[in-house]
């Protein structure tokens, strides 16, 4: 066994020389590379623009959150009111129960939503047929191309309390007698929520382990195998080391965003909130800031949610880099 | 490598072109109305030298219309033949636009900007005031000289309702000075209530014995569906029963406030209420209302009408007109049909006269309408085209269409002799007619009366149920009141009183279906008391004093309907 792991350490550190040798190389001579390649320096042109127009140039509204916005001035030039919104937000009587159910509902999807597709692609990748697992990965991602829109209806007739095919399932084997009434109980939606989430991005998620584990080199398998290595050995030391520095990357971005719950599916699951019976449960700060700040009109304080949540999910970026740079000694940012 | 730099090349000028057909300022959809725009002036320009005594008042006219509504329909002016006539007579030609998203955000940037449009149709709301407060808006009096229309056809009270610090900013959306029309009823399954004997259904405890018996002998349709004893119309927060139930105990209510003692109370204050909830409460443990009541939206509440799969149904019975619940179902059930609960369209609770009950009401001021802003260069002829709207022969006209189309002549009432009955005419007819469309400002006096009349000259067989049912039964028991207009103006939602009226109300609208839905009545009182509490302990009481201060000077100013019934004293 050691002499296995060191054969593959020695190998990534070689590749990791070749890497550094080149990039002192390319520092060196950066301009004269940046003209050669001035036709590939044209394309990220949009993204930067793209970048500014819709991350940078809205960040100006920020101020909107410290100030008293109304209808006809001109953003960021209402009257200063300093933290009053955000004293509004924290004494909130409804924001307990909307922080509990962003964190729960993230948590789960992050607890079980994000290393399913992990799984899932290691597990594929072992498969032999080459069409079979072509299929079995296009129907997986097919499902993300569906928006939550026409999901949603998918999913309310399919567990439909009248007929639907999953409480028909269940009473026609026995396992309960009575339908049940999925989107009318306020203690399903997290399981619901997950569940139908991870239908969706299951086989989306996966498709950037594919690419990661498809640039792992053949010859470390060829390697480990005459080294004795059996199937879940290699997985686990050479497909999941290999991808670890994506799966890292991953969930960093991932932890950081857990104050967003994923807006659109809870929205459309809940009938855009309309549903009176889940919002116990279904009410994050998102569809709150939606609900109360937009709909309402309050605007600055809309405004000083959404920057209160930037901020606690950047301190939760900071946080997942520093420890994931830690556990793993790859970090991202 | 020089192959991946040619695809590099390709891609760079492809985004290039990209960029520049994104930041290219006209799209199709605003471009279009200033083609119409031209050529329409151009025709008007035509008929002018064609009509040299209609050029001196009327010289061609081009405005902006804005519809606050992202989900409203746009419709080019001047293409059916509704807005053609209008367009001839007026010489006016109208650009429509509208916002694709986020109306609150795009009328913002419209008023930031200065751009703002000639006229709006729009809420008269909290936007609106502000609107007027910034000096945005044209009061209306100077044009009123001039042209009288409109101050003719609105009563006096309803001016003064619709003022604002005195002026008059809006030509109103549905404005009426009668009590005609009518939404909302019970109705049955006619073949279930045949087939139960036709019991007499003229109290609210006969409606819940006749669900008991549906539920206990129609469990099935004769299709095999599943058949739920009572249906109420979609709606999450229960409002719907509410309208069903709280009428039937006499009492009023205005969203979540109602009167007591004289004086505008939450809802929750009233023990009349709390008996109507608690008896839905009833219903729904006896089983007799759907598990999924609070879930299911129109589709799925469609669906079941269609199918026949209620005993008792609680419905807006005009929306046979626009998703035909009712004409599907006989469609495909012929002999059978849903039928009105009579005689009482709100059958009395605990032994009350039908003559202590309140049925619909309304006020006379409408919710929305068309302002005009200063921006507008001929104020008076935008005036003068929607005025027009408010007359008879206005609602003739959107209605039926001009002259020479649908109608060549008039009866000796004055009404017009359809070629074709309306409900025969095919979707296409009524586009390319315009018919319905134009309908802002509607005014329901003269729209109500002339559909009442047209219908009831057709034989008994042609009339329209829904029509016959609004002037037959629902006209004579709908009110109208000013009382409660305008009651909530001066609380801001981003004020104190506004945040914890939304507070309480999102949480009533939360906690009431759970009411309503509970296990056993002591559940159901408890979970109510603590609405209750939850809107105490928010400063409700605040909301119910400023909004209970301009009700006061209301009634002082017009008086109250409330008089009959458990309100007289």
């Amino acid at each position: 066994m050691p002499g296995k792991q060191s054969a593959i350490q020695n190998s990534l550190n070689v590749r990791g020389e070749k890497n550094s040798n080149r990039n002192t190389k390319e520092r060196e001579s950066f301009f004269r590379d940046f003209l050669k390649q001035a036709d590939l320096q044209v394309l990220v042109i949009p993204a930067i623009f793209l970048i500014v127009i819709f991350s940078y140039i809205p960040m100006y509204g920020v101020l909107m959150g410290f100030q008293d916005f109304q209808l006809g001035d001109f953003p960021g030039l209402s009257p200063w009111v300093g933290f009053r919104h955000f004293k509004t937000l924290l004494q909130d009587p409804n924001i307990p129960i909307v922080m509990r159910n962003t964190l729960v509902i993230s948590l789960l999807k992050t607890v079980i939503n994000f290393p399913a597709p992990i799984l899932f692609a290691v597990l594929l990748n072992e498969l032999m047929g080459k069409h079979f697992k072509k299929a079995v990965q296009t129907i997986s991602y097919l499902p993300h191309f569906i928006s939550w829109v026409v999901a949603a209806a998918l999913m309310f007739d399919f567990f439909s309390v009248d007929n639907g095919a999953v409480n028909s399932a269940l009473v026609g084997m026995g396992i309960i007698q009575k339908p049940i009434h999925f989107f009318g109980k306020a203690e399903y939606f997290w399981g619901m929520s997950v569940l139908t989430d991870l239908w969706k991005g299951l086989g989306w998620n996966s498709i950037i382990y594919f690419a990661a584990i498809s640039s792992v080199d053949a010859q470390l398998y060829e390697a480990a195998e005459i080294d004795g290595a059996g199937r879940f050995t290699k997985m686990w030391h050479i497909t999941i080391a290999t991808i670890l520095p994506t799966i890292v990357l991953l969930f960093v971005f991932n932890i950081g965003g857990l104050l967003n719950a994923n807006f659109d599916q809870i929205m459309m699951l809940t009938n855009q909130m309309t549903n009176p019976l889940l919002r116990s449960h279904a009410d994050v700060l998102d569809t709150y800031v939606y609900r109360v700040g937009l709909r309402e009109s309050r605007y600055s304080f809309g405004a000083a949610a959404g920057l209160f949540k930037s901020a606690v999910n950047i301190l939760l970026l900071l946080a997942a880099n520093k420890i994931a740079g830690k556990i793993s000694g790859t970090s991202v940012l | 490598m020089k192959k991946s730099r040619f695809v590099c090349l390709i891609a760079i000028v492809l985004t290039a072109v990209l960029m520049f057909a994104a930041c290219r300022k006209s799209g199709p959809d605003q471009k279009s109305p200033e083609n119409t725009g031209k050529t329409n002036t151009k025709d008007s320009t035509d008929s002018k030298t064609n009509d040299k005594a209609k050029e001196e008042d009327l010289t061609p006219y081009t405005y902006t219309h804005y519809y606050n509504y992202d989900w409203w329909d746009l419709k080019e002016w001047g293409k059916d033949e509704v807005s053609k006539y209008m367009q001839k007579k007026f010489n006016v030609n109208i650009e429509f636009s509208k916002p694709d998203t986020d109306a609150k955000a795009k009328l913002n940037t419209l008023i930031t900007s200065g751009d703002l449009p000639d006229s709006i149709f729009m809420d008269r709301n909290q936007d609106y005031l502000k609107m007027i407060e910034l000096g945005m808006l044209q009061p209306l009096e100077p044009y009123m000289k001039k042209n009288p229309t409109l101050e003719q056809n609105l009563l006096e009270s309803t001016r003064e309702m619709l003022k604002v610090d005195g002026k008059l900013y809006i030509i109103p959306q549905w404005a009426r000075s009668d009590h005609t029309g009518g939404n909302m009823a019970w109705m049955y399954v006619d073949s279930i209530y045949k087939k139960l004997g036709s019991p007499k259904l003229e109290t609210l405890d006969d409606l819940y014995q006749y669900a008991c018996k549906v539920r206990d002998e129609v469990p099935k349709t004769a299709d095999g569906l599943s058949v739920t004893p009572v249906q109420f119309a979609e709606g999450g927060d229960g409002g719907i029963l509410l309208d069903a139930f709280y009428r039937s105990y006499g009492g009023v209510r205005d969203g979540w406030y109602t009167v007591l003692d004289g004086k505008y109370k939450l809802l929750f204050r009233d023990p009349l209420f709390k008996e109507a909830v608690l008896e839905i409460n009833r219903w729904w443990r006896n089983g007799l209302i759907s598990e999924t009541q609070f879930t299911d939206n129109g589709d799925q509440v469609l669906e079941k009408m269609v199918a026949g799969r209620n005993g008792l149904l609680f419905y807006d019975q005009s929306k046979d007109d626009t998703n035909k619940f009712r004409k599907i179902y006989m469609q495909n059930h012929p002999g059978d049909s849903y039928e009105m609960v009579l005689p009482n369209l709100f059958p009395p609770a605990k032994g009350l006269s039908p003559n202590d009950i309140y049925g619909e009401w309304s006020n006379t001021v409408g919710g929305s309408g068309i302002v005009i802003t200063k921006k507008a260069k001929n104020p008076q002829r935008i005036f003068d085209l929607r005025s027009f709207f408010f007359t008879p022969e206005a609602a003739q006209l959107l209605m039926y269409g001009p002259q020479g189309h649908l109608w060549d002549k008039l009866d000796e009432n004055g009404l017009p002799i359809l070629k074709k009955p309306e409900n025969e005419l095919t979707a296409d007819e009524v586009n390319a007619l315009g018919l319905w469309f134009w309908m802002e400002p509607g005014f329901a006096d003269s729209i109500d009366k002339l559909k009442y009349a047209m219908n009831a000259k057709m034989p008994p067989d042609k009339q329209s149920w829904i029509v016959s049912n609004q002037a037959n039964l629902q006209t004579p028991i709908k009110w109208i009141t000013d009382e409660f207009v305008g009651l909530t103006d001066d609380i801001k939602p981003t004020d104190p009183e506004g945040i914890n009226k939304t507070l309480v109300e999102d949480n009533i609208g939360e906690q009431l279906p759970k009411v309503m839905m509970a296990k056993s009545k002591e559940e159901a009182e408890a979970m109510f008391d603590d609405i209750l509490k939850f809107a105490d302990k928010n400063g409700i009481a605040a909301v119910e004093k400023k909004a209970g201060t301009v009700y006061r000077a209301n009634v002082d100013k017009i008086g109250t309907q409330l008089t009959k019934g458990r309100y007289a004293k």
